[in-house]
């Protein structure tokens, strides 16, 4: 379910302006110490060339503003 | 109006066969949902059309289950367009209604209203009386994928910072029916903020929806700030097609990947 | 049995919004924005969405409350009215009509606010009055 879940919330963050690859998903026991390490320094690495956290801080209000079509004023 | 419907509905009524056809009201110029349980009141029935096809539409399936845990031995008839049959099928999966219990009677959408809710399928299979118009293209989620990364998030973020959390969206959606709602845990939502959690707060319940939004527009109709809500839930409704060749609402037996529900 | 809905008016502030009182057998059980009214078109704010809440809430109170030491307890309505006609009266006297001031609703008619400005203005003599909506 899991899996599900997470295989759906990449397509929706990507859909919604965030990079799919800033979201990981690894299998870890309890009994593998060296490879979460691993694992996690290695995906830093990654997300640090991915730049800083898009929606951290207050977004400049910019006038970005895509009519999307019928969407806006139905009533 | 023709009076097929009507009909249907008189005989059910006569034969004893439902308790009472939960439909749509008008009365002075307003329209309002309505349980009918006599023939002199369908005299007042309406197709929830106001000044356009279709613009006072409500939450039916939302009061059926309302109805149903009061008088779970009764029958009901309840109006329905495309989009709420579609509801209806996922709701007797989901074991929010029984399927013996209500009788759909199906109601087609003219072309007019398909093409504003860009619909998959603008008629029931139950259908009885109305247009049955064609599937009708999407053009709203494709002006999103247009734009890059960036552009997107920043389209996002503007639209959801007019959020004034009144929960209309979720309050007005007939598939909603969680007793304890995850927006309101302070841990996921912080409460006492508005705009609440941008984007936690919308993403969170196109998670909790997927697999069960039908694409009625219920939802962006009742939003006091007009966000584009509906073209974020028709790419939710796409992805769990893309990814699971799940479509939400067509069949009575196959049941969404998200829904593990058994009822022993 | 009995379901219906009921189209009247959000209590709250000034805007009028239309909603439905959703009533099975008698009892108001939800709310759902009426979608005719020229007002709101179908949409309500999270006050107006939760009118029916307040309506049937096991918190409201059915009995006037006189406060004894400490505790608040049951009174009837001439003990209450005339306790408090009386110590409206005490402070008054001893420490002037401005000492009071009346707050009133925007859930109370405006019949209920004209009495209430009333009372304020000439019965106690103070222009001591305001509105939760100014607040």
């Amino acid at each position: 379910m899991a899996n599900k879940r997470m295989t759906f919330l990449k397509k929706l963050l990507e859909f919604s302006g965030i990079h799919p690859e800033r979201l990981r998903t690894r299998w870890v026991s309890s009994a593998e110490a060296v490879e979460f390490v691993h694992e996690v320094s290695e995906f830093a690495e990654e997300i640090k060339e991915l730049g800083p956290n898009p929606l951290k801080g207050k977004q400049p209000k910019d006038e970005v503003k895509v009519e999307v079509q019928a969407g806006i004023g139905v009533n | 109006m023709s009076t097929k419907i009507k009909e249907a509905v008189q005989a059910l009524l006569a034969e004893g066969k439902i308790k009472g056809f939960l439909g749509l009201r008008q009365e002075n110029g307003n329209i309002m949902p309505h349980l009918f349980c006599g023939p002199k009141e369908l005299e007042h029935l309406s197709w929830g059309d106001w000044k356009k096809a279709g613009d006072a539409r409500y939450p039916l399936n939302q009061l059926m289950i309302r109805l149903a845990m009061e008088y779970p031995e009764e029958t009901f008839a309840v109006l329905v367009r495309g989009c709420d049959e579609r509801g209806l099928k996922e709701l007797f999966k989901w074991k929010q209604l029984k399927e013996e219990k209500v009788i759909l009677v199906g109601l087609g959408c003219p072309d007019e209203l398909a093409r504003a809710c860009e619909c998959e399928k603008p008629f029931p299979d139950s259908w009885i009386e109305g247009p049955k118009g064609a599937k009708a293209d999407s053009l709203k989620v494709a002006q999103v994928e247009a734009m890059d990364l960036d552009t997107r998030l920043r389209f996002w973020k503007a639209e959801f910072d007019r959020c004034i959390k009144c929960f209309g969206c979720r309050n007005v959606c007939p598939m909603c029916f969680c007793n304890q709602c995850s927006l309101e845990e302070d841990q996921l939502v912080g409460t006492g903020e508005i705009p609440p959690a941008n984007p936690t707060f919308h993403l969170a319940r196109a998670i909790h929806m997927v697999g069960r939004c039908i694409d009625c527009g219920l939802c962006e109709e009742a939003c006091p700030a007009h966000i584009p809500l509906r073209t974020l839930y028709k790419k939710m409704t796409e992805i769990i097609h893309k990814e699971f060749g799940y479509k939400t609402g067509f069949s009575v037996d196959e049941k969404s990947p998200f829904n593990i529900i058994e009822v022993k | 049995m009995e379901f219906k809905t009921v189209l009247t008016f959000c209590p709250y502030c000034g805007c009028g919004c239309g909603l439905l009182l959703e009533i099975l057998d008698g009892k108001i059980v939800g709310t759902l924005p009426s979608k005719t009214s020229p007002v709101n078109r179908g949409k309500l704010c999270v006050k107006g969405w939760t009118v029916h809440e307040f309506v049937t809430s096991p918190n409201r109170l059915t009995q006037p409350m006189v406060r004894k030491g400490d505790a608040l307890q049951e009174a009837s309505w001439s003990d209450g009215l005339n306790l408090a006609a009386a110590r409206l009266k005490e402070i008054k006297e001893k420490y002037g009509p401005d000492s009071i001031g009346v707050l009133t609703s925007a859930k109370c008619t405006n019949e209920e606010n004209y009495v209430l400005q009333k009372f304020a203005r000439a019965a106690i003599g103070t222009n001591n009055i305001d509105h939760c909506a100014r607040l």
